[in-house]
């Protein structure tokens, strides 16, 4: 059994999520286990945790206390809760379909937060109740408007590291994380 | 418990009281800055550290059980009900998952963590203390 999973690392196979971590001691392929929840990824997969709840109550709220008056921003909050709820799993699971969750999630709410805070400020009559992105996000701060910047930057810097880990070994993956773009 | 505390309206003295909105925002702050010093300088939070995060937590507990028996015995927040519950319930969740995740995961980053759940508790205490008192919009202030 552990003979078999030894051997299964030897040969390269990183579909096996083990790998990674088998290596882990290792100083020189330290760089390899650096994952998007590790180090400071702890403080953005925080962050996002905390604003998967705030909009996932606030999208449950509108919807449940006055679904039909402003459908509109109701809906978006509700898309602004599955895309943080998307971006925290992404960003927290350390696996190479997390890692693309996470490009086309945090993609998004950057997209998100920059159209919809452009169109709470161009149009609030719709938007009676706030949406976690309206104005910008300046009712949280500004954060959501800073976050998905953060996050693209974070998941670009640790996927440089994770690239060129990978051309070190036989890298036979067939999981480019360049593809995850 | 909180009876003595000052409040500005007259029915329903002690479920928020002002004073103790001020302790636990006060408290949290000082954790927030405290985490954020400690990750600024690379240490790991310690076991002051934490242990000062579950006082904050028991308070906000005891701040829990006075409004949520104030809510069913008395009248209850101005604002919204489900609102103010549901604040309730998500406040006295955020320090046991970072204080926890800081415990089983401690570098740097951790104080970090510890700094946003204090962050997010002022935050939602605050939120908490306005829909208490009749603030009925979601999206803060200026609704």
């Amino acid at each position: 059994m552990t003979g078999q999973d030894r051997a299964r690392t030897h040969d390269a196979t990183t579909h096996d999520k083990t790998t990674h971590y088998k290596t882990a001691h290792d100083a020189t392929t330290r760089a390899a286990t650096r994952s998007t929840r590790a180090g400071a990824g702890k403080v953005l997969v925080a962050l996002y945790a905390t604003f998967t709840v705030a909009a996932t109550s606030r999208a449950g709220y509108q919807l449940v206390a006055k679904g039909d008056e402003a459908p509109l921003a109701y809906g978006l909050s509700a898309v602004a809760a599955v895309v943080y709820v998307f971006a925290t799993v992404g960003l927290a699971v350390d696996r190479p379909w997390a890692r693309r969750l996470a490009w086309a999630a945090v993609g998004t709410e950057a997209v998100g937060v920059l159209m919809v805070g452009t169109y709470s400020l161009v149009r609030p009559q719709d938007f009676p109740e706030a949406t976690v992105w309206s104005d910008y996000g300046l009712g949280y701060l500004l954060i959501p408007l800073v976050l998905p910047f953060v996050g693209l930057w974070w998941l670009r810097r640790t996927r440089r590291r994770t690239a060129a880990q990978a051309r070190e070994p036989r890298s036979s993956t067939g999981v480019d994380p360049r593809e995850g773009r | 418990m909180g009876r003595a505390g000052s409040t500005r309206r007259g029915c329903d003295p002690w479920a928020v009281v002002d004073a103790v909105v001020a302790v636990i925002t006060g408290a949290s702050v000082a954790l927030l800055v405290w985490g954020l010093v400690a990750a600024r300088t690379g240490r790991a939070p310690g076991r002051a550290m934490l242990l000062s995060g579950v006082a904050v937590q028991v308070v906000l507990l005891a701040q829990a059980v006075v409004a949520v028996v104030a809510t069913v015995a008395g009248p209850g927040p101005e604002g919204s009900t489900v609102l103010f519950v549901s604040y309730l319930i998500a406040v006295v969740l955020v320090l046991p998952l970072a204080l926890g995740w800081a415990l089983v995961e401690r570098d740097r980053w951790s104080s970090a963590v510890v700094a946003v759940g204090a962050f997010t508790v002022a935050a939602m205490v605050l939120r908490l203390w306005d829909v208490w008192r009749g603030g009925v919009q979601i999206g803060g202030p200026g609704g």
